[in-house]
């Protein structure tokens, strides 16, 4: 996993308790003004992410029940990462700044079932169930 | 799971009219109904509840009821399932309790009979597992899905055109959540799951045309699973019997059971399992008035296990257990009773169905050449999955 990647500058504020980790980075600074630079541009542009208009913070609710789990949650913008955070028990990963078209990664293991729930509307549609096993799927914020 | 129950039935028919081979004894067909899950350490520690019909053909006769307080209290408290609870109940969950009624062969009421049963040791129990989490996520196997997944989503976030995105990865999705094989995908897809898909992988997608991510991801964590239940456990527990006309114990069991998985290879088709189990009797001395706990009756059995496991799906679909047994009466001894008696044992345990089992124990008393047998049946139905989705 390509945990080396930063997060440029978006925010990252888990909440509800839960033990989620931000991936390696500096301090978070959000930028606002212009819209991202198409792909294949690899201007300063294309590899920040940039506070627009339409940002938003999008919450991933994980909950895992009758057993135990863990996952991690990667943002990705044009092909860029731009966040990522793990998670080990039921609880909230919050992503800010994030804009229609970007992908969510989730790869994980529950021993039980577990639910993940994003605060927007995706491609595929959430919440997302998984019974007792891997977890792996990709939502594109619509 | 119509076939099943009907399945269920017929064994359960079975049961009740074959009379296996005995010189002494009537045969002593068990039925039990594991609502949790399969696995063979279930039948010394079953999770949630059990229903048992036990000795339908012998004059005593018994219904029996298993279960776990935890179960109980999930049941009332579903909240209790979510992960944090459910850690924290993980002691509640290795007792079991057993309340039974005792029948004649009239099925009229003979005494009740009841028990607990605690796991001292039970490193079986992945559900609580953090270290068989960080073995799952560290499998070489696992990385390599997670590393295509990754990959593939990165890759197809790059596309401008918003419909385009969303059918590749409602696409991917089926690819990986919904059994959806590798040569089912659109070219555009394939391509960039073979981009993303790390070399092994990419070599395994290229050979097999048909590979299915999402059966070779349970097939991972099933395997992972299965080793995990090589691990110990250690349960003791306590069993009583009281007289039907008065609540009074007629008979006292204290046992304890070991179990360890001995097979490390993963690839094998075949596990060795040591199973040692013994216990301590105290029953009436009906050589004395009145009634007491007086005579007092040790048991000692060694055995070990082996699992037939289909070669693909590493299932197993038979079971062999070789064991001795040793009995040493305390007591004073009755007419023509012995103070030690040996017994050689064999069980067969054959898969009829995917969730129904059917063991054929057998005896042999090498003093007396006395021979045994005896027929069970045990299913097994998963019933905390249907409870969680009520959540």
């Amino acid at each position: 996993m390509a945990k080396s990647k930063k997060a440029a500058s978006a925010k990252a504020s888990p909440k509800k308790g839960a033990k989620a980790k931000s991936s390696p980075g500096k301090t978070p600074v959000s930028r606002s003004a212009s819209p991202a630079a198409p792909a294949g541009n690899l201007s300063t542009e294309a590899l920040v992410a940039v506070k627009t208009a339409v940002s938003q913070n999008v919450s991933i609710d994980f909950t895992f029940t009758g057993g135990i789990g863990q996952a991690t949650a990667i943002l990705f913008r044009n092909g860029v990462l731009i966040n990522m955070q793990s998670i080990s028990e039921t609880g909230s990963i919050v992503f800010s700044d994030v804009q229609s078209g970007d992908v969510v990664t989730i790869n994980g293991v529950c021993t039980g079932t577990a639910t993940v729930k994003l605060s927007t509307p995706t491609i595929p549609a959430n919440p997302k169930n998984f019974p007792n096993g891997l977890m792996m799927a990709n939502f594109l914020i619509k | 799971m119509k076939t099943q129950r009907a399945g269920l039935v017929l064994l359960l028919m079975l049961c009740i009219s074959v009379q296996l081979m005995a010189q002494q004894k009537s045969p002593n067909p068990i039925f039990t109904a594991d609502s949790l899950a399969s696995g063979n350490y279930k039948d010394v520690l079953n999770s949630f509840f059990q229903l048992g019909l036990e000795r339908l053909t012998s004059p005593d006769k018994e219904i029996r009821f298993k279960g776990t307080p935890f179960a109980v209290m999930a049941k009332l408290d579903t909240t209790l399932l979510i992960d944090k609870n459910y850690r924290n109940y993980t002691p509640l969950r290795n007792l079991n309790y057993a309340v039974g009624l005792r029948l004649d062969s009239s099925f009229r009421f003979n005494g009740f009979t009841s028990g607990i049963t605690f796991a001292i040791i039970n490193k079986r129990d992945e559900t609580v597992s953090k270290a068989f989490l960080k073995t799952v996520e560290n499998n070489g196997r696992v990385q390599q899905l997670y590393a295509a997944n990754t990959a593939a989503g990165k890759e197809i976030s790059k596309i401008q055109d918003m419909n385009v995105k969303g059918a590749l990865l409602l696409e991917l999705d089926a690819f990986v959540n919904q059994g959806t094989s590798f040569k089912s995908l659109s070219p555009e897809l394939k391509e960039i799951i073979l981009k993303a898909a790390d070399e092994p992988l990419r070599q395994e997608l290229n050979e097999k045309g048909d590979y299915n991510f999402t059966d070779t991801a349970k097939a991972i964590y099933s395997q992972l699973k299965e080793d995990l239940q090589k691990k110990v456990l250690w349960t003791v527990g306590v069993t009583d019997t009281t007289y039907k006309d008065q609540f009074v114990f007629s008979n006292l069991v204290l046992h304890t059971q070991f179990l360890k998985g001995l097979t490390r290879s993963p690839e094998t088709t075949h596990d060795w399992e040591l199973d040692i189990q013994s216990g301590l009797q105290f029953v009436d001395d009906t050589l004395k008035s009145g009634r007491d706990l007086k005579r007092m009756l040790f048991n000692l059995e060694t055995g070990m296990n082996v699992v037939f496991k289909a070669k693909t799906t590493k299932r197993s679909y038979l079971e062999i257990k070789f064991s001795g047994s040793y009995y040493r009466n305390f007591a004073q001894l009755y007419a023509e009773e012995e103070r030690d008696r040996l017994s050689l044992n064999a069980t067969v345990r054959l898969r009829v169905f995917p969730e129904v089992w059917v063991p054929l124990e057998f005896r042999y008393d090498p003093e007396n050449g006395n021979f045994l047998g005896f027929i069970n049946i045990r299913a097994n139905f998963t019933a905390l999955g249907s409870i969680a989705k009520q959540l």
